[in-house]
């Protein structure tokens, strides 16, 4: 049955999930959602571990329900509205069919995040529903969302209300110095001054403007496989850093490798902010990580708010009552 | 052998500073094994090394190291040669004029010698399916297009330098196109690559008539990639 229909589509909607990890010796990028943090809480306020969710770029879709859900909005605020009221991001929404949902314009970050309770009829390629656009793989029909489309769902329960505190972040951009570093005259050059992020950034990478790194020779290295992260310096000296549509092999020096938690961060640059990096150990950078899982796992979904189903002349209604 | 963490999740194993058959062999032989340790998700071999992608729940850098310095010693498996036969139009080639202007070779020549031998893959990547070929007879070594063009169809097989392979997908590109393959190295409709590291690609000139046959053989689904071993 059709879930939802694309009034508008904004400028770069595509589902995403967690990516497809285990097929790079075929030449298949990551992919996924570039921020994963703002996903999975999305995922979790719809009450699912895991799935797609609409990934929209600096400008929000417009969507017609026309069936009932619950969704959640994350990630960069593009103020969204329900038929033209806004509402909170972090916290479970429950549309009615015929609710329209659009979004007034970007005030922070670049990218937002909305899940769906119900389950999304998508393509799956290499296990993963990511749309990989420049192999027209996963996702709606390989592509980006167009108007006019007709997402199919298969109907799931309605969620318990949860809401989330937006998790903080540092600022700076962790990187561990790399195996390629030595390459470089300065490689501290990198840290501890701000780089801008250029017009030229997409899902797979993002170029930066700023203190050029000089190579002790060749910027040129065999051919090798890079992952998402991965800080590619060419001759220009200007690093570029790779995101999740990243391929999976590169020509360029490294210098280092963002830590995996921060490329959530890079996901939400748009061009003229600024980066930040500083340098970690491999300790430092296992624990982040782990305390980021932890943080996930034991997240709390605020609720207090009371769910009833009441019936009145066969129609079936959903109350909530909370305390004011 | 030297192994190194990229960041908190994935380690690379960097071998000799060249290419050649012999450290190709050793990755491949250790790719294999690493695939089968606890905690690893993806490794990707390559020329030269192998990145390795672990989950830090179930293991870490320092267990992973030890592991892997312990492959180092295992001796090396001589396999048997897979060849994967890929029909090639030669006809389509649009720059075999180029080619042949740029080598001092015929049109005939350069197809006879292209042909000629089996192609080591080294590694697929850059876009899914691409294998990066080694061992193409230098005679026919060819500067790549001054300006690329925007797009190559899927299927071409060109000549890039010192280099030859074949774009699984339409891309822009800028290496002399000296033929055409109907083969789907990338199949979209069933999303699966063809070709793996370690086997070999040899070139079978077909004519056009041929290569429509293919063709359509391919678009019903009836047609059986030739592979010798």
């Amino acid at each position: 049955m059709i879930g939802f229909i694309v009034k508008q589509a904004g400028l770069l909607s595509t589902f995403q999930d967690k990516g497809r990890l285990g097929y790079q010796n075929e030449g298949m990028p990551i992919s996924g959602a570039m921020d994963q943090e703002a996903m999975i809480l999305a995922n979790k306020l719809v009450g699912k571990e895991q799935g797609a969710v609409l990934e929209m770029t600096f400008m929000g879709a417009t969507l017609v329900f026309k069936k009932d859900m619950a969704i959640a909005i994350t990630g960069g605020d593009m103020q969204p509205e329900i038929n033209n009221k806004p509402v909170n991001m972090y916290q479970t929404i429950y549309l009615k069919s015929g609710d329209i949902l659009s979004f007034k314009g970007l005030i922070s970050g670049f990218r937002s995040y909305l899940a769906f309770s119900d389950i999304l009829d998508l393509d799956q390629v290499y296990d993963s529903k990511s749309t990989y656009l420049k192999i027209a793989a996963g996702g709606f029909k390989g592509r980006k969302l167009a108007a006019g489309d007709e997402i199919q769902v298969k109907s799931c329960n309605l969620p318990k209300f949860g809401q989330v505190v937006k998790p903080y972040r540092k600022e700076a951009i962790r990187v561990l110095l790399g195996y390629e570093s030595d390459d470089f005259k300065w490689p501290e050059s990198l840290f501890n001054r701000p780089y801008k992020v250029s017009n030229d950034l997409d899902r797979m990478g993002i170029r930066l403007e700023g203190e050029s790194l000089e190579h002790k020779e060749s910027p040129d290295i065999i051919s090798s496989p890079i992952i998402p992260g991965a800080i590619q310096v060419p001759k220009s000296g200007q690093p570029m850093v790779m995101l999740r549509d990243a391929q999976t092999i590169g020509g360029y020096t490294r210098i280092g490798t963002v830590i995996s938690c921060d490329l959530d961060k890079l996901a939400q640059k748009k061009p003229g902010d600024t980066v930040i990096f500083e340098a970690v150990t491999l300790e430092e950078a296992v624990k982040i990580k782990k305390e980021w899982l932890k943080a996930l796992n034991e997240i709390d979904l605020k609720d207090d708010r009371r769910h009833f189903s009441v019936s009145i002349s066969g129609t079936t209604y959903d109350v909530y009552v909370e305390e004011i | 052998m030297k192994i190194s963490a990229v960041n908190e999740e994935s380690i690379l194993i960097r071998f000799s500073d060249d290419i050649s058959e012999e450290t190709h062999l050793r990755i491949k032989s250790m790719y294999k094994q690493i695939l089968n340790l606890e905690g690893v998700l993806s490794a990707v071999p390559s020329y030269n090394s192998i990145m390795i992608y672990y989950d830090i729940l179930k293991t870490d850098y320092e267990t992973l190291k030890g592991k892997l310095s312990d492959f180092e010693s295992v001796p090396l498996k001589s396999e048997k040669k897979v060849v994967v036969k890929i029909p090639v139009c030669y006809e389509l080639g649009i720059d075999l004029d180029r080619v042949s202007e740029h080598t001092g070779l015929s049109i005939e020549q350069v197809i006879e010698i292209h042909a000629s031998r089996d192609y080591l893959i080294y590694m697929i990547g850059f876009t899914p399916g691409f294998p990066y070929l080694g061992g193409m007879d230098e005679r026919l070594t060819t500067p790549r297009l001054e300006v690329p063009r925007t797009k190559i169809e899927a299927g071409s097989v060109g000549i890039g330098g010192e280099q030859t392979g074949i774009y699984p997908l339409a891309t822009p590109g800028g290496w002399n196109i000296i033929g055409k393959t109907p083969i789907k190295l990338y199949d979209q409709t069933h999303s699966k690559t063809l070709l793996k590291m370690g086997q070999y690609v040899r070139f079978v000139p077909v004519s056009q008539e041929l290569y429509r046959q293919i063709e359509k053989k391919i678009e019903m689904d009836t047609y059986e990639i030739e592979v010798v071993s």
